[in-house]
């Protein structure tokens, strides 16, 4: 079971992102549409997978990418963006998002992504043990 | 517009009866100019249908989409529109003027839904009777105030409008303050949405109201003269698009002198934490949230309920009863178990007497006074024809306002019926009619439930003992004894609810319904039965409780319904309303006018109609020089060729008739060798089926002959087609381009046919199947079929052409064949491996 924190401005998607997750797969989502409470939750509380709108008013999807990352450069951000707008998304993916999907988008869009991104992020930490081991043996 | 055809029709004939036709010139420049103006109404039609296309599909198919995606789809779609209609003003030199009234009355009530409704200034109070639609007096009030003036029985009252409401607000300075307090809230936090709501009710209750107000509600107590009333809310937006079933406080038996309190109550009752979390979440605006408040003389109740005029489960018909001693309120929240009485026909078909140990009764003092069911109350509280008299009330509300109905009523102490409440049933949507199958030798924990929510789910089970809703655990089955309607907040996240008492026509079961969470009511002694975090799978099909969880009855299609509570979702239901439906069907009806057009797709089709015979119109008031020449061929339809501009052999410009041969344009010339090579082989015999398909689906009256004689035109330019067919009772639009890699595409629109719907259906599968795989991306909607072929070179488009002028030939008639749907695929294999013919 993940832990999910996703931001849009757009509360009737932020609803919906929550309620399509939440019941369609294991992981809890936390919601804010403030990029600002956000990162206040960020630096509170961990997260596996940050999905983010990324055109918000004040701190845009690409900068919450960019703070998240530099807080946590594991952090895995997905973005969502509006119809039309696949040049932010690949600005996106070029500075470390892990995903991007366009609106609208069937359900099983999100939570095959999520499940790439949990799975990846699993893979990481193994990753990161077997390192870790492997270090201690050469020592 | 049967004149146009009409008039087509002669000037063709015309044309026939002088076969020495002169040669006709270059299309002059008025006829290039509509070409131009022709292309532009063509990419904007291609345009709309894929728009159209895309807003259904995102609607239907699980998507998820916000505000953002309606309002841009629905401004992209008003752009394209406008282009259209003025193409096609600009290609009639002004005509179809009135086209552009209709587009403009479109868009009007697109961006008024868009908007939402805005209150505007009006009466403050009115009397039922002279209360209609549109006056923001909310659904109720409006609903009533049509049943009065039906001569139906309501008791006499009055209302007050949204505007009353937000007059008081404005006044009261409430407005800054609830919409602080609002986006204040935490959302995500049930405690903090809780205070943000007592905290807007406190100072709603403190604030005095304005005075015409005040007075307005003093002159109309005094003219209906009652001494006690009831006060309930009235909502805008209530009874039609959003569910808050109750959510708003009603107040009953409340003396004339309490009625400016209690009219702030109901007013401040919106402001519930389900209200509001639904507010912000769903991105209402608290101006939708605003209410009429509805007054009436208080029925001194012997008894009351609830009856719907048809069964919520499925939608058949059925009048279902519900009915306690007393007060309703004792019902409506699931405080006592009603006796439920069914009527099919107009006759009882069962009856099931509910305990009804507590009753409610008007208080002396005011209010409501909940008490012991007294000894002499026993039985069933309606006999069986006050329940025969009652369904037909209900059945002639149904049949004034069209749709089954909800309503609320009250049996007085002389034996009179009268109508509290009138409102659309809400149906169960999507799958109502799956049923998993039936469980044998599983461990039934309990049986015979009512179903108030139909569907299956499993989770642990939550006995909730209080009225605290926020303690339910997310995914749980909870199990209760009540069933209300406060339960309604945990709806987003239990797994499924049992009630031991309670009934389908509950709040709490509207609710739930809408949310599409399975509930089973009247489960009796569920929480003795029942272990607290014991796993449970509840089946809402059938009404039983198993021990575990049992897979079997857990795969049934899950429907998004949460996708359906959105406001995206609503809103898109409701601009759709204006731009999807299709009213324009038949180009000879006496509604294809441009008055008639009610929605977008009914523009675009007269749009698209007119468009073509416009081109051809321009030539009737040109010399014979008008570019129109008859194709000459084999196949026995007559076809009539306009070139724009290289789309024929030098040498025909000389005469009015022109061969195969002489065709330069690359499209029209390779389409032409595809039809050609297939001919027209005539009819295809028919077997009896087939036979009578053509007879039902022919039933417009049409006459056969008639269509199969109609016009074909062929526009043609070097690198142009627009070839607009009628082959034997279907309708082909073949529009091609063959320019650039980047500009080149064949379209194809194909809809009609002879035969039943069925038969045709399985026609524009087959062709579908052909369709994709000459790479064509196709959309199917019903019978008609849309598709489109682009980013191939030019050479390979022809080829393409070239089997597509096959595959409609092969086509034409082939519906009334297809009785079955293994030919599509029979079909399918033999055009493509056989040298794309049919041996039929």
């Amino acid at each position: 079971m993940g832990r999910i924190l996703a931001v849009d401005d757009e509360l009737d998607m932020l609803a919906l992102l929550k309620m399509i997750i939440e019941g369609y797969s294991d992981h809890q989502v936390a919601v804010t549409n403030s990029p600002v409470e956000a990162l206040e939750l960020l630096g509170k509380e961990k997260y596996d997978l940050v999905i983010t709108d990324l055109k918000m008013p004040g701190i845009d999807g690409l900068e919450l990418l960019d703070r998240a990352r530099t807080m946590d450069e594991d952090m895995l951000v997905m973005v969502i963006t509006a119809y039309g707008s696949l040049e932010s998304a690949e600005e996106a993916m070029a500075r470390g998002a892990f995903e991007f999907i366009t609106k609208p988008f069937r359900k099983e869009q999100v939570l095959l992504a999520i499940d790439k991104a949990m799975r990846w992020r699993e893979m990481v930490r193994q990753n990161r043990e077997l390192k870790k081991r492997l270090e201690g043996q050469k020592a | 517009m049967p004149g146009t055809i009409d008039r087509l029709r002669e000037w063709f004939a015309r044309k026939r009866r002088a076969p020495e036709l002169t040669a006709p010139a270059a299309p002059p420049v008025r006829l290039l100019d509509r070409y131009h103006h022709y292309k532009v109404l063509l990419t904007a039609n291609s345009a709309i249908l894929s728009i159209l296309a895309d807003l259904q599909t995102k609607m239907n198919e699980g998507f998820l989409f916000d505000m953002h995606y309606v309002r841009t789809a629905c401004a992209r779609l008003g752009e394209e529109v406008e282009a259209l209609v003025g193409a096609l003003v600009s290609m009639s030199a002004g005509r179809y003027g009135t086209l552009e009234d209709a587009r403009r009355e479109v868009n009007r009530r697109i961006e008024l839904e868009l908007a939402g409704a805005e209150v505007r200034p009006g009466p403050l109070a009115l009397p039922l009777k002279e209360i209609t639609e549109g006056r923001f007096f909310g659904g109720k009030a409006e609903k009533l105030g049509e049943a009065v003036r039906l001569g139906l029985p309501v008791p006499p009252g009055f209302a007050v409008s949204a505007y009353g409401q937000k007059l008081f607000f404005e006044q009261a300075g409430l407005e800054e303050f609830i919409q602080e307090t609002v986006s204040r809230a935490n959302i995500r936090d049930l405690d903090s949405l809780r205070r943000a709501g007592e905290d807007i009710r406190a100072k709603i209750l403190a604030a005095p109201l304005p005075e015409e107000l005040s007075r307005a509600l003093a002159e109309q107590l005094a003219c209906l003269g009652a001494r006690r009333v009831s006060v309930r809310s009235s909502a805008l937006q209530e009874d039609s698009q959003v569910s808050f079933a109750g959510q708003f406080e009603s107040v009953l038996n409340v003396p004339r002198a309490e009625v400016e309190r209690r009219y702030k109550e109901v007013i401040a009752s919106q402001f519930t934490p389900r209200a509001l979390y639904y507010c912000r979440a769903s991105g209402f605006s608290y101006q939708e949230l605003a209410m009429g408040v509805l007054i009436m003389q208080m029925v001194d109740a012997r008894a009351a309920g609830v009856l719907y005029t048809a069964d919520p489960r499925e939608g058949t018909a059925a009048t279902i009863i519900n009915s306690v001693w007393g007060l309703g309120s004792v019902a409506v929240g699931g405080h006592a178990e009603p006796d439920i009485y069914r009527l099919e026909e107009g006759w009882l078909v069962s009856q099931r007497v509910g305990e009804k140990a507590r009753m409610h009764i008007a208080d002396a003092e005011g209010g409501v006074l909940e008490i012991e069911r007294p000894p002499e109350m026993k039985g069933p509280s309606l006999k069986e024809p006050q329940v025969v008299q009652l369904a037909a009330l209900g059945r002639a509300v149904e049949k004034h306002f069209g749709v089954p109905q909800d309503i609320e009523w009250a049996l007085d102490a002389a034996g009179k019926f009268s109508l509290l409440q009138a409102r659309p049933l809400r149906l169960m949507r999507g799958k109502a009619r799956y049923r998993p199958p039936q469980l044998k030798g599983a461990q039934v924990l309990l049986g015979g439930g009512v179903i108030a929510s139909r569907g299956a789910a499993a989770g642990p089970a939550y006995l909730l003992e209080s009225e605290r809703a926020e303690e339910i655990p997310p995914g749980a089955v909870l199990v209760t004894r009540r069933a209300l309607p406060e339960y309604g907040l945990a709806a987003d996240r239990v797994a499924a609810v049992v009630c031991e008492m309670g009934s389908a026509t509950s709040h709490l079961a509207t609710v739930l319904r809408e949310a599409a969470v399975p509930a089973i009511f009247g489960a009796k002694g569920a929480t003795s039965l029942v272990t607290p975090g014991a796993l449970v799978t509840v089946d809402a099909y059938y009404g039983n409780i198993y021990a575990g969880r049992r897979e079997e009855l857990l795969q049934a299609p899950r429907e998004d319904a949460v996708l359906r509570q959105t406001r995206a979702w609503k809103m898109l239901t409701r601009v759709l309303k204006h731009i999807t439906p299709l009213h324009l069907l038949d180009p000879r009806g006496e509604n294809f006018r441009p008055e008639c057009c009610t929605t977008y797709h009914d523009i675009t089709r007269f749009a698209h109609e007119q468009a073509m015979g416009e081109l051809f119109q321009v030539s009737q008031n040109l010399d014979a020089a008008s570019g129109a020449r008859q194709l000459k061929s084999n196949i026995p339809i007559a076809i009539h060729v306009i070139d724009l501009g290289g789309g024929l052999r030098e040498g025909a410009a000389s005469r009015g008739e022109v061969y195969p041969e002489d065709l330069r344009s690359r499209p029209m010339a390779a389409y032409w060798r595809g039809v050609s090579a297939i001919g027209w082989k005539g009819p295809k015999p028919l077997d009896l089926a087939g036979f009578m398909s053509v007879v039902m689906g022919s039933a417009t009256g049409t006459n056969v002959q008639e269509r199969l004689i109609e016009e074909n035109y062929a526009i043609i330019a070097e690198d142009y087609l627009n070839f607009s067919s009628r082959l034997g009772y279907h309708f082909a639009t073949i529009d091609a381009y063959l320019g650039t890699l980047e500009d080149s595409y064949v379209s194809l629109t194909f809809y009609g046919g002879g035969a039943e719907l069925s038969r045709r259906i399985r026609r524009v599968q087959f062709l579908t199947r052909v369709l994709q795989h000459l790479d064509f991306r196709v959309e199917l909607k019903g019978d008609s079929l849309s598709a489109r072929l682009d980013g191939f070179e030019p050479r390979i488009l022809e080829e393409k052409l070239e089997v597509l002028g096959r595959l409609i030939m092969v086509s034409k008639q082939l519906d009334v064949t297809m009785d079955s749907d293994a030919l599509v695929e029979q079909y399918f294999q033999e055009f493509v491996h056989e040298g794309y013919n049919l041996q039929l």
